[in-house]
């Protein structure tokens, strides 16, 4: 992962943690489709973009090396404890 | 609601624990791998029902919908938690997965161990996991009693209801060991899932016609009630996003969730449960709001606003459906109890008595004959401790158990992503974080900035001193640094 990337996904986590903070403060107004409280609407939505962000780590970047190719892993892992053997 | 019918209920869930503990022993083999991870072989619905279960206890069912009678919907930023933990779960939980594969842990205080080259850092992690976790075992089992005591109008008296849960748990523990457990919190979901939004809808549509009406009742009663900081103005942002780190960051050090990292098939599936899991939860976390906020609408003078939802349950629900939702409060407490003593009883077998009295024996089947008898003391001692030990102490624990295991995660971090962190940085850094984390519980010390939680305070303290005493120490071995980080290069 390049340093760029790395710091553009410390910036999204930044804002991604003002947003659970409920920066929105003393706002109770409107009730959306018919049951859900503006704060609460508004924290489903940081909720939603947090996933994402997870999700975009999780499956488009390489943040854990080599070991992101699990098959080659799992077949490195399967010839150390046989050679142990 | 009838004793009769709760007890009827009651006894043909027991009989369905009781066949999945038998299916589990019937497939176990005698390893500790087996009898504490089941193989490692948990596929992604499986583990997603396991650590749903586990990380929700009684207290989603009890506590939260009282949470919300008091402070209205601003308690739902706490909710934030889940994220963290989820985010842990990727970024932590996927490289305890592979270090798992490759070197055979069982827990995090082993990889402690191994990664600090040192049985210091694992013993005091290991004390710290003991401490926060064999309290609120107890406590848990406790609440299950007076569960029972309460919806059956003491005809199951409560030293019977604590028995009851006690021994269904062990049994099943026992003989089937993490296949069984897991596959009991398969089940527990489904009934978990089942009563809290049955709950929700029922009592919503009794109170005031639906969830909407719900909401606007409550904000008649109080505009406060479904705005941030709250009634009480304690929800700012500053003690939002400290909790939910508390509890989510904390949450995931806990000894039976970290544990189920090194129990998934793939590294795929850590990543898809990251992803998922916050989904999942909201399930748990947004229906208590409306069960809460109904119930302030319904009994809005409550002088204990957390008996507001089995007040509800016996006034407002149908008594066939209250029996679902007994159950799935005791199938919360069952699946967080089962999962605790098991993640416990590992820690001790694998990290106290194999790692000192019989390094040898690791893989042999009398281990796991032992563990079986080590899971029954542990048991024992969290009911004695809760029952015989010290009240301060055993309160301070229960309060204080996320922000306890928070301190230990900092460790962890420092060991999966960063190779210049050492034993003594570690060391220091959970002992002195652990002390400073009790002198502000009992306000020996107060900070001067107000509106944020005492656990992160803690936190800032250990992170400091982990980060200028590792520097200021003689780096880890080059070749235990390779061992552990070599895979996560490219």
């Amino acid at each position: 992962m390049s340093a760029g990337q790395k710091g553009f996904l410390v910036i999204v986590f930044i804002v991604l943690m003002i947003g659970i903070s409920t920066p929105f403060q003393n706002v109770s107004a409107p009730i959306y489709l018919g049951f859900l409280p503006a704060p609460i609407f508004y924290l489903l939505i940081v909720h939603i973009l947090f996933v994402a962000f997870i999700g975009y780590m999780a499956f488009f970047t390489r943040l854990h090396g080599r070991a992101e190719d699990e098959e080659e892993f799992l077949a490195e892992v399967r010839r150390e404890k046989e050679g142990g053997k | 609601m009838s004793p009769t019918l709760v007890i009827v209920g009651v006894g043909l869930y027991t009989i369905l624990m009781f066949a999945i503990g038998f299916w589990g022993y019937g497939k176990s083999r005698p390893s500790m791998e087996d009898f504490f991870l089941g193989g490692r072989t948990l596929g992604l619905f499986v583990v997603l029902c396991t650590v749903w279960s586990t990380l929700f206890s009684a207290y989603s069912y009890i506590g939260l919908p009282g949470a919300y009678y008091r402070t209205g919907i601003s308690f739902f930023g706490v909710a934030g938690n889940i994220l963290l933990n989820s985010l842990c779960m990727y970024l932590l939980g996927s490289r305890m997965w592979v270090l798992g594969k490759k070197h055979g842990f069982i827990n995090m205080t082993d990889l402690f161990a191994e990664r600090y080259g040192s049985n210091l850092v694992c013993v005091i992690a290991m004390i710290i996991s003991i401490g926060s976790l064999l309290p609120y075992i107890g406590l848990q089992i406790k609440g299950a009693g007076l569960t029972l005591q309460g919806v059956t109008n003491n005809v199951i008296s409560f030293n019977m209801g604590l028995l009851y849960i006690t021994l269904v748990v062990l049994f099943y523990v026992l003989l089937g060991g993490f296949r069984s457990v897991v596959w009991t919190d398969v089940v527990q979901s489904i009934i978990m899932l089942v009563g809290m939004l049955g709950a929700m809808f029922l009592i919503a549509d009794k109170v005031a016609g639906g969830l909407g009406g719900v909401i606007e009742k409550a904000s008649a009663i109080s505009p406060k009630l479904v705005s941030f900081p709250g009634p009480a103005g304690v929800w700012t942002p500053s003690m939002v996003l400290t909790t939910a780190m508390v509890v989510g960051l904390g949450g995931f050090a806990w000894p039976q969730i970290s544990q189920r990292m090194y129990a998934t098939k793939r590294l795929r599936t850590i990543k898809m449960l990251a992803f998922i899991f916050p989904l999942a939860a909201l399930f748990v976390n947004l229906p208590p709001i409306f069960i809460g906020l109904a119930g302030r609408v319904q009994y809005p003078d409550l002088k204990n606003p957390d008996l507001v939802f089995p007040l509800m349950l016996n006034e407002l629900v149908p008594p066939v459906f209250g029996i679902i939702i007994v159950l799935a409060i005791l199938a919360a407490i069952m699946s967080t109890v089962s999962g605790q003593i098991l993640s416990l009883t590992s820690i001790i077998v694998r990290d106290f008595y194999v790692r000192f009295f019989d390094p040898a024996a690791a893989t042999e089947a009398r281990i796991t004959k032992l563990s079986r008898f080590i899971l029954l003391l542990v048991v024992a001692g969290a009911l004695a401790f809760v029952f015989w030990g010290p009240t301060t102490l055993v309160g301070l624990l229960i309060d204080a158990s996320g922000p306890i295991m928070l301190q230990v995660l900092v460790v962890l971090i420092g060991a999966l992503y960063w190779e210049r962190a050492t034993k003594e940085g570690a060391i220091i850094s959970m002992i002195a974080s652990e002390f400073f984390l009790i002198l502000l519980w009992t306000k020996v010390i107060k900070m001067p900035i107000g509106g944020i939680h005492n656990g992160v305070w803690a936190m800032i303290l250990g992170v400091i001193l982990f980060f200028v005493i590792s520097l200021m120490t003689k780096p880890v071995d080059r070749k235990i640094l390779d061992k552990f980080f070599s895979t996560f290069r490219e």
